[in-house]
């Protein structure tokens, strides 16, 4: 029992990240079981269209419907699935290339490096929310053409850190020392300096995910990612534009449902980057 | 006159030759200019005994070891080894025939163990570069060469954090015996450890070096160390060779004024050092 609970508060971010933490446990909680248990439908049309929220959660549309006549409970619900479903695609992917694409660039250097590099580069140089509208303009709209643009705008931060890390390793001491029991540059990379990295790519994993869903809903917003009828908190906000002033609570809550989502990732990354990284807290 | 004796017949073989080597280093920023690491270096090392390689910090004794472990690429010269097949440059081998061959320990035993790694691990990396070996075979192997250095099942798990400098430094000569090597470069092995850990860690090495046959190439700073441990012993002075000869005869009647000048400055130096002449006698007692 004492082990299972210092296991748990090793787990935990501290500080303001506990908040975050409990905030995406809720948000998950809420997404993944609110519709198995209830009786929800994002996309069902009822009869009464701009109904106002009943705020008590035993009479039917708890947080009202919208201009459909769709329950605005039931949206949100899907729209955190949706977000943090894509989110966690949008990581994984972008962590798994841009961990690798660090470790070329950090173990192999010379002109791997200065490539893989440059293109890192190309990806920052232009403002993120731009490059991506630009992919998605060339690979044309769509809710999967819109998770690849923001996969690869993810890529660059995974890259930079890996590197960085891996760089600092390849003068380790242990490094040279597996050099000389003829160890290959790919077993260096992998068994040396790939765990090295976990740390620093666990933090940019947090923050990137806070990126990808802010990204997903701005793509959303400007009618490029998630098309109607999908419950995208983007595409929400988009929606209830035209009812701000007479219906204001349509564009707060899918607002507010961002804000949290975004805030809470950034709050646990920035904790566990006090936590697992105290070099990079410093700068 | 040496400590060390071999009774086989080849006793002077000779199974590493270092030929004009030299290591030139260009300075960043200064363009044309350059740094003469290491200058024209000759020597020779005999099969079960132990050269040590003394100097001040930039001498290029570090530098030397890099080269003949191919760690560093030679600007000139070369280093031959002695395989089955005969002598052999260094520079034609591939990698795995001359890390089976030479292996080398680290000085600092604190940034020579990966922190991440739990010492079987770290022990058995060596051998994966040679066979496929599932985990119980890696765990089994890593014990062997942890029995060799006198530590056990205990520390099999451990990380390298849990351990004490000396005990780090074990695992370090147990990581260097995994491979079967002949030839054993000691980079300073002793410098970061306290002194009675010191003399352990050189029983040791005498052990090892009676037991397995070794070669040692033992970089120091410490004469009373190299005194005590080495058969012959190579002064560098700037990348320079000083002197180089047998250790008695060099320790005690130096024939180049830079050896006296190292002799009375380092640590260790005979005459007015009454506490090393002490460890001394207890290193050969024990």
């Amino acid at each position: 029992m004492q082990t299972s609970i210092t296991a748990v508060h090793r787990l935990m971010p501290g500080g303001w990240g506990n908040i975050g933490f409990f905030a995406l446990v809720t948000m998950v909680l809420l997404g993944f079981l609110a519709p198995l248990l209830l009786d929800l439908s994002p996309y069902r049309i009822g009869a009464e269209l701009l109904v106002p929220p009943s705020w008590n959660p035993l009479s039917a549309p708890i947080l009202g419907t919208d201009d459909l006549g769709r329950d605005m409970f039931a949206r949100l619900v899907y729209g955190a699935r949706c977000s943090l479903g894509i989110g966690f695609v949008v990581v994984a992917v972008s962590l798994v290339v841009g961990v690798g694409l660090g470790l070329l660039a950090g173990v192999y250097g010379g002109w791997l490096d200065a490539v893989i590099m440059r293109l890192v580069d190309l990806l920052m140089c232009l403002p993120s929310i731009l490059l991506a509208i630009v992919i998605v303009a060339v690979l044309g709209s769509g809710l999967v053409n819109a998770v690849v643009a923001v996969t690869i705008i993810g890529i660059p931060r995974f890259v930079r850190v890996v590197r960085s890390v891996a760089i600092q390793e390849m003068q380790k001491t242990y490094v040279m020392a597996a050099f000389a029991s003829g160890s290959s540059r790919f077993r260096v990379l992998w068994s040396e300096v790939l765990p090295n990295c976990v740390p620093p790519v666990i933090v940019q994993a947090a923050l990137g995910f806070s990126d990808a869903i802010l990204e997903i809903a701005a793509l959303g917003f400007l009618g490029l990612g998630a098309k109607p009828p999908v419950a995208e908190w983007g595409a929400m906000l988009a929606d209830a534009r035209p009812f701000i002033e007479s219906h204001p609570l349509l564009v707060v809550m899918p607002g507010v449902c961002i804000l949290i989502t975004v805030l809470s990732f950034n709050l646990v990354g920035d904790a566990l980057r006090d936590r697992l990284d105290p070099k990079l807290a410093r700068l | 006159m040496s400590l060390v004796s071999m009774p086989s017949a080849d006793t002077n073989e000779v199974v590493l030759r270092v030929e004009n080597l030299c290591k030139v280093f260009r300075l960043p920023g200064a363009r044309g200019q350059v740094f003469n690491a290491l200058n024209q270096l000759n020597l020779a090392v005999t099969r079960g005994r132990t050269l040590a390689v003394v100097g001040e910090s930039g001498s290029g004794k570090s530098t030397m070891a890099q080269l003949i472990m191919k760690l560093q690429r030679p600007s000139a010269g070369r280093v031959s080894l002695r395989m089955d097949s005969g002598m052999r440059d260094v520079a034609d081998l591939p990698a795995r025939d001359l890390y089976r061959k030479v292996q080398m320990v680290f000085q600092d035993p604190y940034a020579s163990l990966n922190p991440r790694q739990r010492i079987w691990r770290i022990v058995s990396a060596p051998l994966c570069n040679y066979e496929n070996l599932s985990r119980d075979e890696r765990r089994q192997r890593a014990l062997h060469y942890l029995h060799q250095v006198g530590l056990g099942e205990t520390q099999l798990h451990a990380f390298p954090y849990m351990l004490s400098g000396g005990q780090r430094q074990r695992v370090n000569i147990a990581r260097a015996l995994a491979t079967n090597p002949e030839i054993l470069i000691l980079d300073e092995p002793l410098s970061a450890l306290d002194v009675s850990v010191q003399a352990q860690i050189i029983n040791l090495l005498q052990d090892l070096q009676r037991d397995l046959g070794l070669t040692y190439i033992f970089i120091s700073h410490d004469i009373a160390v190299v005194r005590h441990f080495a058969d012959q012993v190579l002064v560098m002075k700037s990348g320079d060779m000083v002197e180089w000869g047998d250790v008695d005869q060099v320790l005690e009647n130096p024939s180049q004024a830079y050896t006296r000048q190292l002799l009375g400055s380092m640590p260790g130096r005979p005459r007015d050092l009454p506490v090393r002449k002490e460890l001394i006698n207890v290193m050969a007692g024990g």
